[in-house]
């Protein structure tokens, strides 16, 4: 602890968010400085490296207007979230201000935003299902708590509206923790369009909610501090208030657009197509940070959103995301072109944690089989749509023209259901009666 | 309107040169998506002080070279603006004009805006709108199958549904900019394909009677 606090006024360069400042004594890594504008605004930053008597700090804010005169103060302390009950129900921005209105809350303590590593053999198994009253991720590839599952989606597909109806819609199958189950929000250099619509969902759930908002003319660097911040509140939460807490970010492509614009500024060698070789580790010491720990109640649940750059499944961001995350929701364009809702291509999504969660005590005793009857059919469809275009419909066996009209009916009456919440009985239902209909096997 | 948006941007390229920046993706410097967004989010409604309401909107040409979408400036875009017009060389290359793609072509204001035409045009917008949309994606579907087997393969009523798509993309999608045809008020444009949806319905009707396509097709057209 220093007695005294340490002010400097010698910045020697600023290269985009990044500062060198001289002759400093005793910085620490990851400490927290109070930057003053000639405008006299102030601004924070954080210490990112220190070599000997000079220090690289990064700035959480635009630097355009700083000069070299500009006062530098050093707080010895580490950037901390804020934690008290009273989050709940706020709207912060990629800094932890209040944005929506209210003065800030009395916080309770501090944590390091890094968080703590949970040691691997105090982690529980995640096994109790999430209803988020969409059939095909309930029916098909089940969300359990303490899973992270992201959605992969194209531009132009609406993963926002998919994300909306989980956040309205997730809550605990009977018999849940009667503690409460809260929504943590992320969103990472999201567009005005889309951030007054995720307002306007926020708005009309009324509490039970935590929202941490940077939009995309905001600071890229904040952009990488809000997740963490998010993740801290939700962990304290979790761990800490027995709540079962759900976090959404979207969107993570900008996230780790951001990562990579940080690096090249910090002039360390680009990776694939530019993002830093350690990609990986940063984004799995954000998506391991979901879980359970044995012995409490709580969990953290999470799921990101990617937009594939250029629908490509093989980018960076999906592949690494999805090395780490436990598999994926994918929305494919022809789908939406055919005016289904939620447009998921259920035969490359899949859910690992699916068969913990399901089944007799958790939903029903027949869905495993129905998923998969549902799988083998389906898949046997959409091969026969490809021998319909070459031959014809009329060329076909009965039998294959009946899968047709099974993966066509699965489509518009299972997979699509526009905006209303279907139960897991309700979709478990709806299968079985698809799959009699067309008389196939059912359980 | 802003046209040309790649050009300004390759001078942010040759920033990266002469400043030394680690370039991103091919070329450009890695704050292109961010510095994109900022601009982009300068549109907008606002309310002024003195009460009034003002609006600010852009519409941006990008000619990505060589056509190829997946390029960063394209790529930056499609993620950050809410609606996207994708002007299609093989329907310019056919005189099909405004030669806009209507499957790549996308409006994430669609609901909203839906709900203002059905307000202020017809309550059936929605629905013409779907079934055009699906009219024309099973054309999409039924050419590849009439390369292969011929127009004659096909069942009367796909002929008639062809049919029907090439008249909606003739004389509702194809526009001709140098005649009165250039305009038209959302209510004009909804009449235009109620009218083409109707005497569609008839005919399929005709057809289910027993009559031939021909004549049907022939009655239609008089």
């Amino acid at each position: 602890m220093r007695l005294s606090e340490h002010r400097y006024r010698t910045i020697t360069s600023v290269k985009g968010p990044l500062l060198f400042v001289d002759r400093v004594f005793r910085a620490r890594v990851g400490e927290t400085v109070q930057i003053g504008f000639p405008d006299h605004t102030v601004m924070a930053g954080e210490v990112l490296k220190v070599e000997g008597e000079t220090v690289l700090i990064q700035v959480y804010g635009e630097t355009r207007g700083l000069d070299l005169g500009s006062q530098v103060v050093f707080t010895d302390a580490l950037k901390s979230a804020p934690l008290a009950p009273d989050v709940v129900g706020r709207i912060f921005n990629g800094s932890c201000e209040p944005i929506d209105g209210l003065p800030m809350f009395v916080p309770e303590k501090y944590a390091p935003v890094s968080g703590f590593p949970l040691n691997p053999t105090a982690r529980a198994r995640p096994e109790e299902f999430i209803e988020t009253g969409l059939s095909v991720i309930d029916g098909l590839n089940t969300l359990v708590k303490g899973q992270k599952l992201p959605i992969f989606s194209c531009s132009g597909l609406p993963a926002g509206d998919i994300a909306a109806a989980v956040l309205k819609n997730a809550r605990l199958a009977a018999g849940g923790n009667e503690k409460g189950f809260v929504v943590v929000f992320v969103a990472l250099g999201l567009a005005w369009h889309e951030y007054a619509f995720y307002m306007k969902t926020l708005d009309e759930m009324k509490s039970g909610f935590v929202a941490f908002v940077n939009l995309a003319g905001e600071p890229v660097v904040e952009r990488l501090l809000a997740p963490r911040l998010a993740l801290t509140v939700a962990e304290y939460l979790a761990f800490e208030k027995s709540m079962d807490v759900l976090v959404v970010i979207t969107d993570m492509t900008n996230y780790c657009d951001a990562l990579r614009e940080v690096s090249t500024a910090r002039e360390e060698l680009p990776g694939r197509r530019g993002y830093p070789g350690y990609m990986y580790s940063d984004l799995a010491s954000l998506y391991e940070r979901a879980g359970r720990i044995v012995g409490m109640n709580g969990s953290v649940t999470m799921l990101p959103l990617v937009t594939m750059p250029e629908d490509d499944i093989t980018h960076p961001i999906p592949d690494l995301t999805g090395y780490i995350t436990e598999e994926q929701i994918v929305l494919a364009r022809e789908l939406h072109q055919k005016g289904l809702f939620p447009p998921v291509d259920v035969l490359p999504s899949l859910s690992r944690l699916m068969q913990n969660g399901i089944g007799e005590g958790h939903t029903r005793g027949d869905h495993r089989q129905t998923a998969d009857l549902l799988y083998r059919h389906y898949a046997k469809g959409r091969d026969l749509r490809r021998l319909e275009a070459i031959v014809g419909r009329d060329g076909m066996l009965d039998t294959d023209r009946k899968m047709l009209d099974f993966a066509e009916a699965f489509e518009q009456e299972f997979i699509s259901q526009g905006v209303v919440r279907r139960g897991i009985g309700e979709t478990l239902d709806i299968a079985i009666r698809l799959l009699r209909k067309f008389s196939l096997e059912s359980p | 309107m802003f046209d040309g948006l790649q050009r300004p941007l390759t001078r942010l390229y040759s920033e990266t040169g002469p400043f030394i920046q680690m370039p991103g993706e091919e070329g450009y410097p890695t704050y292109l998506a961010s510095r994109l967004a900022s601009f982009f989010e300068r549109a907008g409604v606002v309310e002024t002080l003195s009460g009034a309401t003002g609006s600010l909107t852009m519409i941006l040409s990008v000619s990505p070279p060589g056509g190829d979408f997946t390029e960063p400036v394209t790529q930056a875009c499609l993620r950050m603006t809410g609606n996207f017009l994708m002007l299609d060389t093989s329907l310019a290359y056919r005189r099909h004009f405004p030669a806009i793609n209507w499957f790549q072509s996308y409006s994430l204001y669609d609901k909203a805006i839906t709900g203002y035409f059905r307000e202020t045009v017809s309550s059936d917008w929605l629905e013409l709108k779907q079934r055009t949309g699906k009219l024309l994606q099973r054309e999409e579907a039924l050419r590849e199958v009439a390369e292969i087997v011929g127009m004659e393969g096909l069942q009367d009523s796909d002929r008639l549904l062809m049919h029907t798509a090439e008249k909606i993309r003739v004389s509702f999608l194809a526009q001709n900019a140098f005649t009165d045809d250039a305009f038209y008020t959302p209510q004009q444009t909804f009449e235009r394909i109620r009218t083409i949806l109707q005497s569609h319905d008839r005919a399929e009707k005709q057809l289910e009677q027993g009559e031939f396509l021909e004549d049907v097709a022939k009655g239609e057209d008089s």
